[in-house]
């Protein structure tokens, strides 16, 4: 063998052993990770904990720095560091690459919890967990494990905004069924032809099919049975295909854009802030979302917090009642795998003592028990009450297999408004897509 | 003995250059290739050998396959366009004009900034509410003619190539105007002297002489239009639907679905897609050479 031929058989030999790393199938035993914790809990008790604070809430920058820096002050044996990444994916790259953040303020999905990245609080902090509205503690329970992982600062509320200078100028009467809100719909046209009736944005798609044909499923069979399935796959629960909603939920899509009651084009390249903006300048009538939307726009545009009135989901099935969905905001973790497990308890006591306030900034409900707090106008928070008070609610908050996010439920709606999917074919590509994301693990 | 190391000094000398090669593209090529065979989900610590599972998987999903003939698309039509344009430019500006520094500064400029940031930049200015290129027509009388191009499957693509011929024409333009200006000016008196025209001068002087310039043009086009990512996640994020979904961006999207093993394996599958024409386009002007 010469010398160039033992060059390249070393070379194919580095070569292959590299790509059979990358290929050998990996198990951590819990007996490596607990010697791993072992020592770093022995370094971690020497020195000052140095603690990453991820979230994504661009919205309450000011007040998460704000609380941070109040901390770290009061905390000398404390350094805390903010991680302001909108997108979900950089969540994902931090811990393939093994810098699992200290505290994650949204989004946990389940696969991290499964995986042990957060810290069981029912286990570790009970009461703390015993302070949160036990709804919205179902709401966040990971259904597989049966344990509490992240616990919501604020509450939220899903449902549809409207102009009430708008209604009241044309005598529209908050409607209660699809066919009255297809009617409210056509007069807003019909009569003010430069507004919006009713406004989607991309985001909007995704999150429709949760709260409209998913919502109904699940108000039938009940919120923790129906994410029991959700997590398990099981179709016998679900029925994707046999309820009919998601059908049904194309029909009244498809119906609604024939007649020009919302505006494609916007549904496609529109997002939150032309909605914030349209809603300011009186250019749209209706739009569905959650109360989180309200405290971001309102914030944006103040006046409008005078005009904005909040009503139920009008139900897509034709024999059924308006609805309202409950849901968490602005869930919170610690890490389970960190050193400094007691610093991150204290944090997090601190973070729910002060859960008012932050409430108050973000404008929205608060989830621990007895904290009132006046987070928007009077006759909107009343609207909301009334909602919840007086209509069906439900948790219409589906889990959803590991990547299925929003977006790419807003990939397939797009495809049916462009006319690359046949609305008979929506409710199997839904599913096909919904599998895929459960089959690849 | 020293002698001999002395005399393969120079070798050492590429070992810098060579451990960084390794480090951060043979070592991460080979641990993605091994990746591929793994149905690892990018977060958890499992992960299990799955064969070839996911090159079958990406051939059998039309949303794949879609995604792959539009990157096709698109691979070969930014690479015409760009030469095109930026040909034209160089043999424009190569000219005696006045001001033809400011204009090459100008043509330039686009492809020092961030393709994702002209991307949005573009994306505002195209929206339908208020959008400057509305307001520019409108102001000229054609508003009836605008259209929110980006919200139909047909347009947005095309606006997608326009964006990115626009931005990097500059960058083959300035690689053409050196190929011209070192084309020695005696061939184009010798061609005089025969009696050639313009276009015979073109032809037989000016294109042959830009071989060089153009092989570099066509193949970093060839790689940069196969791999575009930024300027689609800006302006349409592979929308419509999946419309104008390229594959760097449904490799992003598997991979932020959970889905990293398939994801690389759908990567090695762009690598050989990219490496084809390249290695084709390559061999074939060796051998003109």
């Amino acid at each position: 063998m010469n010398k160039k031929q033992a060059t390249c058989m070393a070379a194919a030999v580095l070569i292959l052993t590299t790509v059979l790393a990358g290929c050998k199938t990996t198990d951590v035993t819990t007996d490596q990770t607990a010697e791993q914790k072992d020592s770093q809990k022995s370094e971690a008790s020497k020195e000052v904990a140095e603690l990453t604070f991820y979230h994504r809430m661009n919205t309450m920058t000011d007040y998460i720095d704000a609380f941070v820096d109040k901390y770290n002050d009061e905390h000398p044996n404390v350094h805390i560091t903010t991680d302001l990444q909108t997108d979900s994916a950089v969540l994902q790259a931090r811990y393939a690459a093994g810098e699992d953040p200290d505290i994650v303020l949204g989004p946990q999905s389940t696969q991290y919890m499964v995986d042990g990245k957060y810290l069981a609080l029912d286990e570790a902090m009970p009461e703390l967990v015993e302070s949160v509205k036990p709804e919205l503690v179902d709401i966040v329970r990971e259904l597989t494990t049966d344990h509490v992982y992240r616990l919501p600062t604020g509450m939220g509320t899903y449902g549809m905004f409207y102009d009430r200078t708008i209604f009241k100028e044309l005598g529209i009467e908050n409607p209660d069924t699809w066919e009255e809100f297809l009617n409210a719909c056509r007069m807003v046209k019909e009569q003010k032809p430069d507004v919006y009736p009713f406004y989607l944005e991309p985001d909007n798609l995704g999150h429709q099919v949760y709260y409209l044909p998913l919502g109904l499923s699940m108000l039938d069979n009940g919120m923790l049975p129906y994410n029991k399935a959700a997590t398990k796959n099981d179709q016998s629960i679900l029925r994707f295909m046999e309820d009919g909603y998601l059908d049904l939920y194309a029909e009244r899509l498809m119906e609604m854009a024939e007649e020009g009651l919302f505006d494609k084009e916007a549904a496609i390249v529109g997002n939150a802030d032309t909605a914030s903006e349209g809603f300011a300048q009186h250019k749209i009538a209706m739009m569905l979302d959650g109360t989180w939307w309200y405290g971001d726009a309102i914030t944006q545009y103040p006046e409008m917090a005078s005009y904005i009135g909040f009503m139920p989901i009008p139900s897509i099935k034709d024999d059924r009642d308006a609805y309202g969905s409950v849901d968490y905001d602005s869930c919170i973790s610690i890490s389970a795998t960190s050193p400094y497990q007691e610093e991150l308890k204290e944090f997090l006591t601190a973070w729910f003592d002060d859960a008012g306030k932050y409430c108050e900034t973000r404008k929205c409900p608060c989830s621990v028990k007895g904290v009132e707090v006046s987070w928007g106008d009077k006759t909107f928070v009343k609207e909301v009450d009334d909602v919840l008070n007086n209509y069906e609610t439900g948790v219409v908050q589906t889990e959803s297999p590991n990547g299925f996010y929003t977006a790419e439920i807003a990939n397939i709606v797009e495809e049916m408004l462009v006319g690359s999917l046949a609305p008979d074919d929506f409710a199997q590509t839904f599913t096909d897509e919904w599998n895929a994301a459960y089959g690849s693990k | 003995m020293l002698k001999k190391i002395k005399a393969n000094y120079y070798k050492c000398m590429a070992l810098p250059a060579f451990l960084l090669f390794f480090c951060f593209f043979i070592y991460p090529l080979c641990l993605g290739i091994g990746m591929s065979f793994t149905n690892w989900d990018g977060v958890s610590a499992e992960k299990t050998f799955v064969g070839l599972w996911n090159f079958r998987e990406f051939f059998r999903d039309s949303r794949a396959i879609h995604t792959m003939l539009t990157t096709i698309k698109y691979g070969l039509l930014e690479p015409i366009c760009i030469n095109v344009v930026g040909l034209g430019l160089a043999l424009f500006l190569d000219s005696k004009l006045k001001m033809t520094n400011l204009m090459r500064t100008f043509v330039y400029l686009p492809s020092v900034i961030s393709a994702l940031v002209m991307g949005y930049v573009w994306q505002l200015m195209l929206r339908p509410d208020g959008g400057a290129v509305r307001q520019v027509m409108e102001f000229l009388g054609f508003g009836a003619h605008f259209k929110a191009w980006l919200a139909y499957p047909d347009s947005a693509l095309w606006i997608i190539l326009l964006v990115n011929v626009w931005q990097f024409s500059g960058p083959a333009m300035v690689i053409y105007l050196a190929g011209l200006q070192s084309v020695p000016q005696e061939l184009y008196e010798v061609a005089t002297i025969d009696g050639a025209g313009y276009l015979q001068k073109l032809k037989c002087v000016t294109f042959p002489m830009l071989k060089p310039a153009f092989q570099i043009n066509v193949i970093t086009n060839i790689i940069g239009a196969l791999s575009v990512h930024d300027s689609v996640v800006a302006l349409t994020d592979g929308g419509p639907g999946y419309a104008t979904e390229t594959i760097s961006v449904y490799i992003y999207r598997m991979s932020a679905g959970a889905r990293a093993g398939y994801a690389t394996a759908v990567a090695i599958i762009l690598l050989l897609i990219t490496m084809l024409p390249t290695i084709f386009i390559y061999r074939a002007m060796q051998k003109e050479r």
